[in-house]
């Protein structure tokens, strides 16, 4: 066979890997993102078998938390401020809104710090860097698992009628869920520059416990604040996933949809500047 | 098949025209006209260019070493290839799978065990469940460590981690294997363990591996080829000797200039150190000068090969050091360590307690086992509980060594490091 050498070498189609400078607004890349579950998994895992070795109570501490907090919550509100409580006890009534609200909180305050306290393997690795915000979801995910199954035994044992409302559960956890990974992602990327959102973060969330119907019944906020109080999204989902498990009055719809709303917006800005940040983190961190 | 294509084996990947600066942001200035809200988001910077049209290919089977100075842009390109950092110019196209191994055990979690973090690190790399399940148990063997595994990292020693992770890394099913500064660590043995192990990759299975290594030796005995980088551009490509070769001279010639500005003053057999700027430590103790003396307590700084020789260094006790250590390095023209001497804990606390009285420390050197040249000498004073330097002075005082003298017939020990005055017989 006579040999030609080629004047141009031929070069394989399609490259593995593209490596290019920033360009243009490639936001989504769930195919790259599901290519990289089996990490996902891997350092959500990791964070479960961290968060409570060398403890006494191990997984005690997932059970006790809310519990406690619960207790504290209606004696405050229920017993010396003598809050209405929708009728239902005071502890039930803090307790599922911790329950709900503890998914929230947990969620923003791991995701928003997860990608500064993985610089290390930022600078030296790559993967797609949502993973980390959304990995850091999974700690609050079994705490939710936890909590949720102690909230089951409670309410059978006190008696409380289920209703039908019971099937929107995973409504109401699918949003808060879907807000506080919007926040976080957003939290994440931005305390990449600037540090003072880990405060931001801390105190934002201590307002908002009280800004927000965990302790009390929203039925208590008196008519002249609804309007400045239902600013908050929160309060139609965490008033709906009482309603899904308790019975208790339901958010009204329109209240519902604007939560959807603004959830679905958090959404997607908080995915969109994860993404315009991204390319950037490695070098400032 | 045509010389041509065995010549050239297929692209692995194409880097052309790659560059990247950064914004190094400058500490801000106390100046209460200059503090609006604009500056505090935005700080001054100067930009630095640690990369610019970078064009290279790499074929597969190949182990492409990359050598330069500290700061020659060298781990810039290897984070832009592995995709920890984007471009600023330029593209890259990559076929096949990249592994990358900028630092051995990323991720690595102390409080996990053996099995857990080798999983996680894996998982880091970029292998699946699966393919970590199959390779477990030769990784394990690899690293040596099969009676440790359900054991937590932190109870290994460094040398069992780094055997742990780089035997991670070593079953990485990657087509191209990019490796920064990761044999620089662990014992002898096992760096010629992964040695073999990347030459094994290479060669048999059609891997390409990138390389970047201080260490020339290993360069030299690994790579097929090699690039010089300088102030972030491509100096020299080709066949490894040459472009190490090159690399070697252009440290000589900027060495060759410090020599000539410094020479002078350190060309002497007493050189006076308080004026030096280039101290460097805590301040706790001054080295204020140093001489050297030959074998009959004479002051000079030209040695015989293979002649006793004294180093008495003046300090001076300035503030509180705990069990200090004195250390001295002797390095060659090419800045390379010959040999380093620490006093270690053994060494009498006989500090003045009265500050600023000189303190003399003597290092004697029976025999110079030195070849002919110039020859630098490091000084330091380290607290032995904090390891914090206390002073530290390099190139303090350089010193000669003469041609050893010739055996009877006019030959004997005259290239390498090491002067050992062995000399020819006929029998």
């Amino acid at each position: 066979m006579a040999t030609v050498t080629p004047l141009v070498e031929a070069v394989p189609p399609h490259p593995t890997v593209r490596i290019r400078p920033r360009s243009g607004w490639r936001i989504f890349e769930l195919a790259e993102l599901w290519h990289a579950r089996g990490l996902l998994v891997m350092m959500a895992r990791r964070d479960q078998k961290l968060r409570y070795r060398q403890t006494v109570l191990g997984v005690g501490w997932v059970v006790l938390q809310p519990l406690l907090a619960a207790a504290v919550l209606a004696f405050v509100f229920g017993t010396i401020a003598r809050l209405p409580s929708d009728g239902v006890s005071p502890i039930l009534l803090a307790y599922t809104g911790l329950v709900c609200w503890n998914l929230f909180a947990v969620t923003i305050s791991s995701s928003s710090i997860s990608v500064v306290a993985a610089t290390h393997l930022v600078g030296k690795v790559y993967f797609p860097r949502l993973i980390l915000p959304i990995s850091a979801a999974g700690v609050a995910l079994t705490d939710f698992a936890v909590s949720f199954v102690l909230m089951a035994v409670i309410v059978l044992v006190s008696g409380v009628r289920v209703t039908a409302a019971l099937l929107t559960l995973p409504f109401w956890f699918a949003m808060v869920l879907a807000l506080s990974l919007g926040l976080g992602f957003a939290a994440a990327a931005l305390m990449v520059t600037m540090r003072d959102i880990r405060y931001i973060v801390t105190f934002g969330l201590q307002l908002l416990l009280y800004a927000s119907p965990v302790a009390y019944a929203a039925s208590a906020v008196p008519q002249r604040f609804a309007t400045i109080y239902n600013l908050n999204p929160l309060v139609p989902l965490v008033s709906g996933f009482r309603w899904a498990i308790l019975g208790t009055p339901a958010p009204a719809m329109g209240a519902v949809i604007y939560a959807c709303c603004v959830t679905m917006f958090m959404l997607v800005a908080g995915v969109v500047i994860f993404r315009f940040r991204e390319p950037v983190i490695a070098d400032v961190i | 098949m045509s010389s041509e294509v065995a010549a050239r084996p297929p692209l692995a990947g194409v880097v052309r025209g790659l560059g990247k600066s950064y914004r190094v942001v400058r500490p801000r200035v106390r100046d209460a006209g200059a503090r609006s809200w604009l500056r505090m988001l935005r700080p001054p910077a100067t930009v630095l260019r640690a990369l610019s049209d970078v064009s290279l290919d790499l074929r597969r089977g190949e182990v492409l070493g990359i050598v330069g100075r500290n700061g020659a842009g060298k781990s810039t390109l290897l984070k832009i290839l592995s995709r920890v950092t984007l471009p600023d110019t330029g593209y890259a196209d990559l076929y096949g799978r990249v592994g990358s191994l900028l630092e051995v055990g990323t991720g690595f979690h102390p409080d996990l065990t053996g099995r857990e973090n080798v999983y996680l690190n894996g998982a880091i790399l970029g292998m699946t469940r699966r393919e970590i399940d199959m390779r477990y148990d030769e990784i394990i063997a690899f690293a040596g460590l099969s009676a440790f595994t359900e054991l937590p990292v932190k109870r290994f020693s460094s040398g069992m981690q780094v055997r742990l992770a780089f035997a991670v890394a070593a079953h990485l099913d990657a087509d191209i294997l990019i490796i920064d500064e990761a044999l620089a660590v662990g014992d002898a043995e096992f760096q010629a363990k992964c040695m073999n192990k990347m030459s094994e990759v290479t060669s048999q299975e059609g891997r390409t591996v990138l390389f970047v290594s201080h260490n020339l030796n290993a360069i030299r005995s690994l790579c097929t080829r090699c690039v010089f980088l300088s102030d972030g551009a491509v100096v020299a490509d080709g066949p490894t000797g040459e472009v190490v070769d090159a690399y070697l001279s252009s440290i000589q010639l900027k060495d060759a200039r410090i020599t000539f500005t410094d020479g002078d003053a350190a060309a002497a057999a007493q050189v006076e150190l308080s004026g030096r700027t280039n101290h460097f430590g805590a301040g706790t103790i001054h080295i204020a000068s140093v001489e050297l003396a030959g074998v009959d307590g004479r002051p000079g700084r030209i040695f015989p090969a293979g002649d006793e020789c004294t180093l008495t260094i003046d300090t001076r006790l300035l503030g509180q050091v705990q069990d200090p250590i004195v250390g001295v390095r002797l390095k060659n023209s090419l800045d390379e360590s010959i040999a380093t001497f620490t006093s270690r804990h053994l060494f009498p606390r006989r500090w003045s307690d009265v500050a600023d009285d000189p303190e003399l420390v003597r290092l004697r050197i029976p025999q110079l086992n030195l070849l002919e040249g110039e020859y630098w000498v490091d000084l330091s004073v380290t607290d032995g509980v904090t390891f914090e330097a206390a002073d530290m002075v390099e190139r303090a005082i350089s010193l000669h060594v003469d041609s050893p003298p010739p055996d009877r017939y006019g030959g004997g020990n005259q290239e390498g490091f090491v002067y050992m005055g062995g000399w020819f017989e006929v029998t």
